[in-house]
């Protein structure tokens, strides 16, 4: 064989079909997949060894050392006065509003979603005013609700103003009911689109059998809806120890102590970290114990879900 | 009670009624809510404070000028003071929040496109590390991202923010992959047949298939952005957006603003004005698909 055919037979394997086709899946392919181990895998294996680094300045150079340090810290924290108090406040308090999203917002949310679904009446405006606080930055929803128990309450009803500044034990209270105001929009959504793929002939065939809308929600609904529920109860398990309750909108990182949760905790450090690598390894450590705590409650709480669910017939 | 065309709403009951009712009751204290803001936007602080129902006695359109022009941050870098004005914040806000919604979008619908169309082990993959990431839940990783991007010079930058937000990782890739999988494959075949390119087969042919979609992700993404506060405080502190702006406003008022509610109010609807603008431009879109996820920023 001549060179001149070697060299065509090495064009050809460039011209073909199937090179092409994988050449472009590379090509586009090479920008996620980078993205996702810098962003994905990286950060979260620098996370796990940030956790485990004690950072010392001297002499003007940072050296690093591996160390329990962090963690040493944050059992004492956990175990000793008065820091202890401070971390039992902020664990009550995660769980406090996780059992609210779960036991208020998630039936209230199905109940307007029924109506909604059923197309009762005004069913079209209510969803589309309902869901108007989602789509506005939670700053200025903080600061027209601060306007009105301030200002528009005492006017109509008479009472003190509310001034959640100047009494904290109110503080709380008020920030779930911003919460449950602006969080119905997308759990509407959610569960209306749930609804509205419910096999209509289910529906009339227990219309024909004398079935009423109670009937309608609790024996088919409700069954049909017991997936997104699922999900949304796992969704917020997962993100328990990050919710911060809007609170930093409302007190920056000025909340008193009792009030604050884990989420607005590891929300206000980081933000007080700043660039300072040294206190990243805290941080991390705080991560990776709340990491070891839910992940595999995320699993539990989804297995047992699963099992204890309507089968899918 | 009798809908449009006629059909009666033979089932309501009581109990339905009573929803309805508490519905009602809700959505006009929302309606109300927002009322108040609006008109309170434009009264005089003197009048506001001492009957705040009073809404229609003054109509102060300098409220809206005075925060445009003095709503600002005050930042020092390398011993330097000076101010951040709302313009400023303005356009980093349409920076970041169109780049970001951007690389976002279209590195998500890219590679769904590529997973749903170039079946292969490695393509199940990328489906499967999507799935996996959803379900875990990993806290706390946050100081290490900013570890990342400072040592990669992406810290403090809007481009830099923009490439960080660029992961295909979350729900709407799900929604890509589903969309595209729907698209026969014969539509690409046939262009390719009559000389088409894998990207023009892309671009020409399957993305104008989704492209209803593609438009709904970014207004999506686009919003979520706009109103995200803490991201681009902590990211990129230098290159403050207009929420991050109201934040500090709120945090740290000066004397004009300290006290003043009317104030607070014409910037809080100043930051709104564009998110609550593509809503009534896009609402029938965003709430027809808005299935999955959500947006609160």
């Amino acid at each position: 064989m001549t060179d001149e055919t070697h060299i065509s037979k090495f064009k050809n394997i460039f011209k073909g079909r199937k090179f092409k086709r994988n050449a472009f899946y590379v090509l586009m392919m090479t920008f996620p997949v980078v993205h996702f181990i810098i962003f994905y895998i990286v950060v979260n294996f620098n996370s796990f060894f940030l956790a485990f680094r004690e950072y010392t300045l001297s002499d003007g150079t940072m050296t690093w050392q591996y160390s329990l340090k962090h963690f040493q810290t944050i059992f004492y924290e956990l175990t000793h006065s008065p820091q202890n108090i401070t971390m039992g406040y902020m664990f009550r308090n995660s769980f406090l509003v996780f059992a609210f999203e779960i036991l208020i917002i998630v039936p209230l949310s199905i109940i307007f979603s029924f109506y909604i679904y059923k197309k009762l009446p005004f069913a079209k405006l209510f969803k589309v005013i309902i869901f108007i606080p989602s789509i506005i930055t939670v700053l200025a929803l903080a600061i027209v609700y601060n306007a009105t128990v301030n200002n528009v309450l005492p006017s109509v009803f008479g009472c003190e103003k509310f001034l959640l500044e100047l009494y904290p034990d109110r503080v709380f209270g008020a920030l779930m009911v911003f919460t449950l105001m602006i969080s119905f929009g997308v759990n509407i959504i959610m569960y209306t689109s749930t609804m509205s793929s419910i096999d209509q002939s289910l529906v009339e065939a227990a219309k024909i059998d004398g079935a009423g809308l109670g009937k309608e929600f609790f024996n088919i609904t409700l069954p049909a809806c017991y997936s997104t529920i699922s999900v949304f109860i796992v969704v917020s398990i997962a993100g328990m120890f990050v919710n911060q309750l809007h609170a930093h909108a409302f007190f920056g990182s000025g909340l008193e102590v009792k009030l604050r949760t884990v989420g607005y905790f590891l929300f206000v450090e980081t933000l007080k970290a700043g660039t300072s690598i040294t206190q990243y390894g805290y941080l991390s450590a705080w991560g990776l114990l709340l990491s070891a705590i839910v992940i595999p409650l995320t699993f539990t709480v989804r297995w047992v879900l699963k099992k204890i669910g309507p089968s899918e017939d | 009670m009798k809908k449009k065309n006629g059909k009666k709403y033979s089932d309501i009951n009581v109990v339905m009624a009573i929803i309805g009712v508490i519905l009602g009751l809700f959505c006009l204290l929302l309606i109300g809510i927002m009322f108040f803001a609006i008109a309170s936007s434009f009264n005089d602080v003197m009048n506001f404070n001492r009957n705040p129902l009073n809404m229609f006695s003054t109509f102060k359109t300098e409220n809206y000028s005075n925060v445009f022009l003095y709503m600002q941050i005050r930042k020092t870098i390398g011993g330097r003071q000076f101010y951040i004005k709302a313009p400023e914040m303005y356009l980093n806000s349409v920076l970041f929040s169109v780049g970001a919604a951007f690389s976002a979008v279209i590195v998500m619908c890219t590679t769904a496109y590529m997973c749903a169309k170039y079946r292969n082990w490695f393509s199940k993959l990328i489906s499967g590390i999507v799935i996996v990431t959803m379900i875990v839940p990993i806290i706390g990783n946050t100081p290490s991202a900013l570890d990342i991007s400072i040592k990669l010079g992406l810290y403090n930058k809007i481009y830099g923010m923009c490439i960080m937000k660029a992961s295909f990782l979350g729900m709407y890739f799900l929604i890509f992959i589903a969309a595209f999988n729907g698209i026969p494959d014969d539509f690409g075949e046939a262009a390719q047949i009559d000389g088409a390119s894998q990207f023009y087969t892309y671009v020409l042919i399957y993305l104008p298939l989704v492209r209803n979609m593609f438009f709904t992700m970014i207004i999506l993404n686009f919003i979520g952005n706009w109103n995200d506060y803490q991201g681009p405080m902590l990211f990129m502190p230098d290159k403050p957006t207009i929420s991050f702006g109201l934040f500090y406003l709120t945090q740290y008022p000066d004397n004009r603003f300290n006290g003043n509610t009317p104030l607070f109010l014409a910037a809080s609807i100043l930051v709104a004005f564009p998110t609550i603008l593509l809503f009534c431009a896009f609402h029938d879109r965003l709430l027809g698909n808005l299935s999955m996820g959500g947006i609160k920023g």
